[in-house]
């Protein structure tokens, strides 16, 4: 496991921002994209209201090509499980494309005010 | 012609109102994509397709959710056929609301008939249950696929005859998602083991081209 971005504190305001890329190790299969959202114990990240898509794209040659490959939409504010625990995450994952030379970059478009997160990249 | 299988995708989201599969890379002999959509959370979840193309697209779906008071969960596909020109497609599924779990599986194929590419789908819904069965109408050479989405079950796993495409378990404490496919001529009943729990299952069942070859029997002179 690799922890490319980790807890990276981040403030975009309305319209997009990139981040990346970075490099991943050979060898590893899997993504995961994780913004982390409003709880009772983070009142100030994403606020209810702020809608965030966030898409990647990965280069098999060292950032001279991109394909775009996984991506979520989601909306700020507390939201509840049915176990009624709230969820401290949204997340994204996927396979990986297999090859060496491998980058993963991000783009995040939001609307409805600032998004205030953390931003997580793990690959597996 | 059998129906063979030409690319494969899947993508997973918690905490999600829609995911998205970009590039999703289609061959020029393809016939049709399957979109199969696992959602489990509190919002009720109907689900559309989006698609970056307009190009002679019809588009079937189906979506079955969990009746109301009981937690809700989607177990749905959308079949998107074309005569298709080589190409990449960014698939997004949205939802109405922020699910606890939501996932895509996409999966093109070869070979399907194109006048009529499948059957009516089928769709099953259970609460405190074992397992989770429907019947698909089917037939010798076609090619079913299911979509399960268990709320609260740990686990799933596919019966005899079924082969599993894409699994998950004991997500993020909430349930579990799957996709499996089994041939026509194994009958169409498509199960799942799971936890107890509630269920929504769905399946679909692809026809085969018919083969433009003709065959002559006589003698030529």
């Amino acid at each position: 496991m690799a922890l490319l971005i980790d807890h990276q504190a981040i403030s975009v305001a309305s319209g997009s921002r990139d981040f990346g890329p970075v490099t991943i190790p050979d060898g590893l299969t899997r993504v995961t994209l994780r913004l982390a959202r409003r709880t009772t114990a983070t009142p100030t990240l994403w606020a209810a209201g702020v809608s965030v898509r966030l898409e990647s794209s990965c280069s098999l040659d060292g950032g001279v090509t991109w394909i775009g490959w996984l991506g979520f939409l989601a909306v700020g504010g507390i939201h509840v499980k049915k176990d009624s625990t709230e969820l401290p995450e949204s997340s994204v994952t996927s396979e990986l494309p297999r090859g060496t030379s491998r980058q993963i970059r991000l783009t995040t478009i939001v609307s409805g005010g600032t998004l205030v997160s953390q931003l997580t990249v793990e690959v597996v | 012609m059998a129906i063979v299988t030409d690319n494969e995708r899947s993508v997973s989201g918690l905490g999600t109102t829609g995911v998205i599969i970009p590039a999703f890379d289609v061959a020029a002999t393809a016939d049709l994509i399957f979109v199969g959509v696992m959602g489990i959370g509190v919002s009720v979840a109907t689900s559309t397709v989006v698609r970056n193309v307009t190009e002679n697209f019809s588009e079937d779906w189906d979506i079955v959710y969990h009746p109301a008071g009981i937690e809700p969960h989607s177990s749905g596909h959308h079949i998107l056929k074309a005569d298709f020109a080589a190409g990449s497609f960014t698939i997004v599924v949205t939802c109405a609301g922020s699910l606890d779990t939501l996932a895509a599986y996409a999966r093109s194929f070869i070979g399907v008939n194109q006048a009529v590419p499948a059957g009516a789908p089928v769709t099953g819904t259970g609460a405190a249950s074992v397992s989770a069965t429907v019947t698909a109408d089917t037939a010798l050479g076609e090619v079913i696929l299911d979509t399960l989405a268990a709320g609260g079950s740990t686990s799933c796993a596919v019966d005899a005859n079924q082969t599993s495409l894409f699994e998950q378990d004991n997500i993020d404490a909430v349930g579990s998602h799957g996709v499996s496919t089994q041939a026509g001529v194994d009958g169409g009943v498509m199960s799942w083991t799971i936890e107890s729990g509630n269920w929504a299952l769905g399946a679909i069942s692809f026809k085969p081209a018919v083969s433009s070859r003709k065959w002559f029997f006589g003698r030529v002179s």
